[in-house]
C-alpha cells in the first residue's frame, strides 16, 4: 500500500479582481468579478512508505498548495488524496497525530518566549506522548540534532539555524509517519544546511517515514531524494528518479575536451561553447549528436582527455524553470 | 478532558513565561491597580452628586464595577492574548500551525496560550464586589450569589463567543480589524445599562450583549434573580457557545478552500 | 522657523497620506477615543437629569477629544525599539518633527472621521454653543493641543530607559481620563478638590477648553485656566527638553 496516494488533484482559488479608481472600487461593492487562478491541475502520484521524494519546481508552481492539501490545512476544489489511508482535509486527529508539516521559513510557532523544553513538552501534551516514548525519542532526536545546549534557551533567542533543528524536534518528538517539509534549509548557512540534509536522511532511513520535501535547493534534493517530482503551472512534468530527469528535460549533454597543443581553432563547428581557456574547453551537444561530435573530435584534434556529462542538474531546472518544460 | 489538561498545561507555561519579565510583571499589576481605582474614583465622583444613578445607589453599582472587572480580567487573561489582530494569525499561515494540531482548532486558537498576570484584575473585580456589598451593608443570600454565579458563568460564555466571533470576521473580511471597537464598546459594561438612553439601551443588550457581562450578573446579587431571566441567560449562553462553533467551521471551511 | 513650519506642513502631508492607507483602522481608532466621552454624558445624563450644560459641555469634550489625541507610545516608542529612532537622529533637523507630523495628521484624521458622529451628537442630544464662548474656548484648544502632545512625547521617551513605555503612558492616560474632565466636568468635582483639579495640567489638556465652550465659567475662572495652561506649557516642555536631552545621551552612548 502507498503512503500517499493522489489522484487528480486539483486546486482552484477565487481571487476578486480589482481595478483601479473610485468607480470600480464602488462597482465591486456591489457585484464582484473573480479571476479564477488554477494553482494545482489535476495531479497523481504515489508515494510508496519510506520513501523519501523531492518535489520540486518554479515559484507559484503549486508546490506548497499541494502539501497544504496533503497536510490538511486546504481543501482541494477536486480530486483524491489518501495519506496513511486517510482523507487529510478531514482533518482527523489520528491523521494529525501521524504527520508532521515544517516550514523552513517559520520551523517554530507558538509563543516566543518560550524555552525549547516547555514547547517540547507542550507537542507531548497535544500529541499524547507517553512519557517514556518521549524520553527515547527525544534522546533519539538530541544525538542527532545536538539539542542538548538549546533545550534550556527562549526561542526568541535562536538562530536561524537552531530554530530548525528546534523545529525539527518539536516536529518529530512524536514520531509522525509522513513528513512534510518545505523548504528546510532556507536561508541557513552551509554546515547548517549539512546538517539538515543528514538529519533527514539519517531519520528517514531509521524510522522508515516517508518524506515529501520541496526545496529550491537542487543539491537537497540531489542527496535526500532518489525520486523526483517537478511541478510546472500545476501539472506535474517528470515524475521519475534524479538520474532520468536531467536526460529528459535537457535535450543536450556536456562534452568536455582537453587537448595536448594550444591549437584549438574554431571550437564552434563541434558543439555550442559553454566555456573555453586555453587547451580546454566544455561544448553543448545535442543528445543525439553526442557519438558523431566525439568521434570527430578525437579525430580532428589530438585529444588528451574528454569527457561526456549530464548537464548539472542546477543549470537543468533554471532553464526549465524560465522556459517551461519542453 | 484531555481539553482541561491542555488548558491547565498552557496556563503553567504562560505563568512561567510571564514570571520571567519581572519589570512587566510590576507595571502590568500597577496598572491593573490603578485602573479598579480610577474607575472607582469616577464612579465615587458622581455619587457625590446623586445618590442614585439610573436606579442604581452607590453599593450597587460597586458590585456591578467588580463583576465587569472580573470579566474584563477573564477576557484579558484567557481570549484576548489568543485572538488579538486574528486578521494577521490568518494572513501569516499563524493559523495553519494551528491546523495540523490534532486538537480542536477552535480551542487552540482561542484558548491556546494566556496572560496569567490578568488574574489580578479579577482578583481586585472579587475585592471590589466585596467591598460593594459592605457599602451596601448587604449579605447576599445563597439564592443571590448562586444567581450571581449562573448569570456570571453565561457572562463569560457570551464574552468568550463574542470575541471569537469578531475574530473570526478575519475569514471574511480579513481588513476589517474591529478589536479596537470590541474594546472600545466593552467599555459600557462598566455602568449600569439602565444609564444609557433607549435604543442604545436595547441594543446593549440583544445586539451587543454587553448588559449581560456586568449589569445582569450583578443585579442577580444585589437584587435577586427571577427564575424565568436565569434560564433566559443560562439558554443565551449556551446558545452563544453552540452559534461561535457553527461560525468558526464555516470560516474554516472558507479558509480551507479559499486562501493560498 | 519659516523653514520649521514648510518641514512640518511636510510631513504632516506626508504622514496624512501615508495614514490614509489605513483610513479603516483610523475610524476604530476614533470610536475608541469617542468612548469615554460619550460614557460620562450617559452617565451624567442619567446622574443629573435636566442639568443644563452637561451635554454641551460632553460634545465639546469629544471635539477635543479628538483634536488632542496623541500617540507617541505607538509612534515614538515602537520606533526606538524598532530601531527606527536612529534614522529620525540622522535628519537635518530637529527630531521631533516627523513625530510631531504624524500626531498632527492623527489628529486631523481622528477630527474628520469624528464629524458624523459630532454631528449626530449635536442634533440628538441638544447643544447650545454660543459664538462668544467657542471663540474663548479656540485659543484653550490649540493650547491643550501643545500640551497634551508634550505631556505624551515626554512618557514616551521613557522608551529611552525602559521597555514598559507603554504603560507609562498609558498611566499618564489614566490621569488625564480622572482628573482632565472626562470622568467627570472638574466643575462637579467635591468642594474640596476642586480647586487642585483646576490647577492640575490635565485639566488644561483636556477639560479646559470644553468648560469655556459649554459657558460654565465665568470671566476671571477662564482668565485663571489661561494662566495655568501657560504656566503647564512651559513647565513640561522644559520637562521634555531636559528628559529628551538625557535620553538621546544614553542612546547614543548604549547604540540603540
Amino acid at each position: 500500500m502507498s503512503a500517499i496516494s493522489v489522484r487528480d488533484l486539483s486546486m482552484t482559488y477565487r481571487a476578486p479582481v480589482r481595478e483601479g479608481g473610485l468607480r470600480a472600487a464602488v462597482a465591486s461593492l456591489v457585484r464582484r468579478r473573480y479571476r479564477e487562478i488554477r494553482a494545482v491541475r489535476e495531479i497523481s502520484f504515489e508515494v510508496g512508505p519510506g520513501e523519501v521524494v523531492g518535489f520540486i519546481g518554479p515559484n507559484g508552481a503549486g508546490k506548497t498548495t499541494t502539501l497544504k492539501m496533503l497536510s490538511g490545512i486546504l481543501h482541494p476544489t477536486d480530486g483524491e488524496a489518501r495519506v496513511l489511508g486517510f482523507v487529510p482535509w478531514r482533518r482527523e486527529r489520528e491523521y494529525l497525530r501521524r504527520i508532521a508539516m515544517i516550514r523552513g521559513s517559520q520551523p517554530i510557532g507558538g509563543p516566543p518566549e518560550l524555552t525549547v523544553m516547555d514547547s517540547l513538552r507542550f507537542q507531548q501534551l497535544i500529541y499524547e506522548v507517553q512519557d517514556e516514548e518521549f524520553k527515547r525519542n527525544l534522546s533519539e532526536l538530541d544525538e542527532m540534532l545536538d539539542l542538548g545546549s538549546l533545550l534550556e534557551r527562549q526561542i526568541r533567542a535562536l538562530s536561524l539555524g537552531e530554530r530548525m533543528r528546534s523545529g525539527l524536534a518539536l516536529a518529530l518528538v512524536y514520531r509522525p509517519r509522513v513528513l512534510f517539509l518545505d523548504e528546510p534549509t532556507i536561508g541557513l548557512d552551509v554546515s547548517a544546511v549539512q546538517m539538515i540534509r543528514s538529519f533527514v536522511a539519517t531519520y528517514s532511513r531509521e524510522t522508515e517515514a516517508t518524506v515529501l520535501l520541496t526545496s529550491h535547493y537542487m543539491a537537497d534534493v540531489e542527496t535526500l531524494c532518489r525520486r523526483i517530482v517537478l511541478i510546472d503551472h500545476g501539472c506535474i512534468a517528470y515524475d521519475g528518479d534524479l538520474m532520468g530527469l536531467s536526460a529528459t528535460l535537457s535535450p543536450y549533454k556536456l562534452v568536455r575536451v582537453a587537448v595536448s597543443d594550444g591549437a584549438c581553432g574554431d571550437w564552434s563547428r563541434y558543439g555550442e561553447v559553454v566555456e573555453s581557456e586555453p587547451g580546454r574547453v566544455s561544448l553543448r551537444v545535442g543528445r543525439q549528436d553526442v557519438p558523431a561530435v566525439t568521434a570527430r573530435v578525437l579525430a580532428e584534434l589530438s585529444v588528451v582527455d574528454l569527457a561526456v556529462e549530464e548537464p548539472p542538474l542546477e543549470s537543468v531546472m533554471d532553464r526549465v524553470y524560465r522556459e517551461g518544460v519542453a | 478532558m484531555r481539553l482541561l489538561r491542555l488548558f491547565g498545561a498552557t496556563f503553567s507555561i504562560s505563568l512561567r513565561r510571564q514570571l520571567a519579565f519581572r519589570a512587566d510583571l510590576a507595571f502590568q499589576a500597577l496598572t491593573t491597580v490603578i485602573g479598579v481605582a480610577s474607575g472607582l474614583a469616577a464612579l465615587g465622583i458622581v455619587y457625590t452628586q446623586t445618590r442614585s444613578l439610573g436606579g442604581w445607589g452607590l453599593g450597587e453599582a460597586v458590585v456591578l464595577l467588580g463583576t465587569y472587572q472580573i470579566v474584563s480580567g477573564v477576557l484579558a487573561t484567557f481570549i484576548e492574548p489568543n485572538v488579538v489582530w486574528f486578521a494577521g494569525q490568518v494572513t501569516s499561515g499563524k493559523l495553519d500551525d494551528v491546523l495540523l494540531k490534532p486538537v480542536p482548532s477552535i480551542f487552540l486558537a482561542s484558548l491556546g496560550s494566556c496572560a496569567p498576570l490578568g488574574l489580578t484584575q479579577v482578583a481586585m473585580g472579587l475585592a471590589v464586589v466585596g467591598a460593594g456589598l459592605r457599602e451596601m451593608d448587604a449579605i447576599p443570600r445563597a439564592y443571590n450569589l448562586f444567581g450571581w454565579l449562573v448569570m456570571l458563568s453565561a457572562g463569560i460564555a457570551i464574552t468568550w463567543a463574542s470575541r471569537v466571533l469578531l475574530a473570526s470576521l478575519a475569514f471574511w473580511a480579513p481588513a476589517m480589524e474591529l478589536d479596537v471597537v470590541y474594546g472600545a464598546v466593552w467599555q459600557f459594561g462598566r455602568y449600569p445599562v439602565s444609564v444609557y438612553p433607549q435604543p442604545v439601551r436595547f441594543a446593549l443588550t440583544w445586539v451587543l450583549p454587553v448588559a449581560f457581562v456586568s449589569t445582569l450578573p450583578a443585579q442577580a446579587l444585589v437584587r435577586g434573580v427571577g427564575p424565568a431571566l436565569l434560564l433566559l441567560g443560562t439558554a443565551i449562553g449556551a446558545a452563544s457557545l453552540l452559534v461561535v462553533q457553527l461560525v468558526w467551521s464555516a470560516g474554516l471551511r472558507r479558509y480551507t478552500s479559499a486562501t493560498s | 522657523m519659516r523653514r520649521l513650519m514648510r518641514l512640518l506642513s511636510a510631513y504632516v502631508w506626508r504622514q496624512f497620506l501615508e495614514v490614509m492607507a489605513w483610513r479603516e483602522f483610523v475610524v476604530t481608532l476614533t470610536i475608541n477615543q469617542a468612548i469615554t466621552p460619550l460614557l460620562g454624558l450617559a452617565v451624567w445624563s442619567a446622574a443629573l437629569p435636566g442639568r443644563s450644560g452637561i451635554s454641551t459641555y460632553y460634545v465639546a469634550l469629544l471635539v477635543v477629544q479628538l483634536m488632542t489625541v496623541s500617540y507617541e507610545h505607538h509612534t515614538l516608542s515602537n520606533g526606538i525599539y524598532a530601531g527606527e529612532f536612529s534614522n529620525d537622529l540622522l535628519k537635518p533637523h530637529a527630531t521631533v518633527l516627523p513625530t510631531l507630523g504624524m500626531n498632527v495628521a492623527m489628529r486631523i484624521w481622528h477630527l474628520l472621521v469624528g464629524i458624523p458622529l459630532i454631528a449626530a451628537l449635536v442634533l440628538v442630544v441638544g447643544v447650545s454653543l454660543d459664538a462668544r464662548h467657542s471663540l474663548l474656548a479656540v485659543p484653550a484648544l490649540v493650547l491643550a493641543a501643545a500640551l497634551r502632545f508634550v505631556f505624551t512625547y515626554a512618557l514616551a521617551l521613557s522608551a529611552l530607559w525602559t521597555q514598559q513605555a507603554h504603560w507609562v503612558v498609558g498611566f499618564g492616560e489614566t490621569l488625564i481620563f480622572l482628573l482632565g474632565g472626562s470622568a467627570a466636568p472638574i466643575t462637579l468635582f467635591p468642594e474640596g478638590v476642586r480647586p487642585l483639579g483646576a490647577a492640575l495640567p490635565f485639566r488644561a489638556m483636556l477639560g479646559f477648553p470644553a468648560e469655556i465652550a459649554s459657558g460654565s465659567l465665568s470671566g476671571a475662572e477662564v482668565l485663571a485656566g489661561y494662566g495655568w495652561q501657560v504656566l503647564w506649557l512651559g513647565a513640561l516642555t522644559a520637562t521634555a527638553a531636559v528628559v529628551w536631552r538625557s535620553g538621546v545621551r544614553r542612546y547614543t552612548a548604549v547604540g540603540g
